[in-house]
């Protein structure tokens, strides 16, 4: 009797075991971005894929892990694969969010991922521009155009002693 | 003769039960013993693969009173009772706890780590502080039971608990 259950329990057993050696070498995981890089504050979307032997795994779990720059985790998450082999993840980069490069591994059971995006400083989309008297601006206006100012000045004086000369050049034949 | 699960790529050594006149009687009985223990931790286990339930999920305030309000600046107690399913040996854990702003953005990032002896329940936790120019609303608490991060454990990662989420509401 005991021949018999042991006998069992060993080849369950061995089933068990060749199943689970051969899953975990077949597995492929792949971690894709919806952008290379981010600007501060933005979202971040990640697709993991998982496939064995070409064919989408479902119902797998996945953990990932977001390094920062420096190494330090900024966000981790778990999800299970959906009939592709997807799963979604999803989050907010801080305001403040250290810029470089940052990796993302994804792990399952017998296999792993990785992938990178880069984080820039957030541009200013925007500002407050407070009404100004034009006569403000008026010295601003003469600094930034003081050439061309002497230029016209210079001008009129020159145009108008030649006209003096003409009218006095008449007047004398 | 040693006896060897294989479970998801994992080994599991349940024992080592020696041969000879004497041994063969208490073998036979630690046979049996090992044969059900086997068996209610498969059953328990291949019910949904993980090896470790989370019992419960409770915010408090530093004093210990149970609350899912809190202002800015305060500091908020997220405590987790943990529990092995594993009949036959212990297992290390790494638990992880993650807070979420309304839009999505990490405020807090805090784990433990121990070990667990089989039916072991342990109680654990991590505390942080809402910032006081945080957003008000709905915050996401997020607890995941890992048997190590990702970037550390690679294709041996494995996930011990389903995760578990709470929320908290943050008022000015």
């Amino acid at each position: 009797m005991n021949k018999v259950v042991l006998a069992l329990i060993v080849s369950f057993l061995l089933v068990l075991g060749f199943k689970g050696i051969l899953a975990a070498q077949a597995i492929s995981v792949s971690v894709t971005t919806d952008k290379d890089v981010y600007y501060q504050y933005e979202m971040v979307y990640i697709t993991v894929t998982v496939t064995s032997d070409g064919s989408p795994v479902a119902g797998e779990d996945v953990g990932i892990q977001v390094l920062d720059p420096d190494g330090f985790t900024v966000y981790t998450d778990q999800g299970k694969t959906d009939n592709n082999g997807e799963v979604i993840f999803y989050f907010r980069l801080n305001p403040n969010a250290k810029c470089g490069e940052y990796t993302i591994i994804a792990t399952v059971t017998g296999g792993e991922g990785e992938g990178k995006f880069r984080v820039v400083p957030r541009a200013i989309v925007g500002g407050e521009v407070n009404q100004i008297n034009k006569l403000e601006l008026l010295p601003m206006i003469i600094a930034n155009n003081i050439n061309l100012i002497v230029l016209i000045v210079v001008a009129v004086l020159a145009i108008y002693i030649v006209s003096q000369r003409i009218l006095e050049n008449n007047r004398l034949s | 003769m040693e006896i060897l699960i294989y479970l998801k790529g994992l080994k599991y050594s349940m024992a080592t039960i020696s041969s000879g006149a004497h041994t063969r009687k208490i073998g036979r009985k630690l046979m049996l013993t090992l044969i059900i223990a086997f068996l209610l931790t498969f059953l328990t286990v291949a019910a949904n693969g993980y090896t470790v339930e989370i019992v419960s999920v409770q915010t408090t305030d530093m004093q210990g009173n149970p609350k899912t309000e809190f202002k800015r600046g305060e500091f908020v107690v997220v405590n987790v009772k943990i529990k092995s399913l594993l009949t036959y040996e212990s297992q290390d854990y790494l638990l992880i706890v993650q807070v979420k702003t309304p839009d999505e953005r990490v405020i807090a990032l805090g784990f433990t780590s121990g070990s667990l002896a089989p039916g072991q329940e342990v109680s654990t936790g991590y505390g942080f502080k809402i910032p006081d120019d945080a957003p008000t609303g709905t915050y996401k608490v997020e607890i995941f039971v890992w048997n190590g991060w990702p970037a550390i454990m690679g294709g041996n990662w494995k996930p011990l608990s389903e995760k578990e989420t709470t929320t908290i509401t943050v008022t000015t």
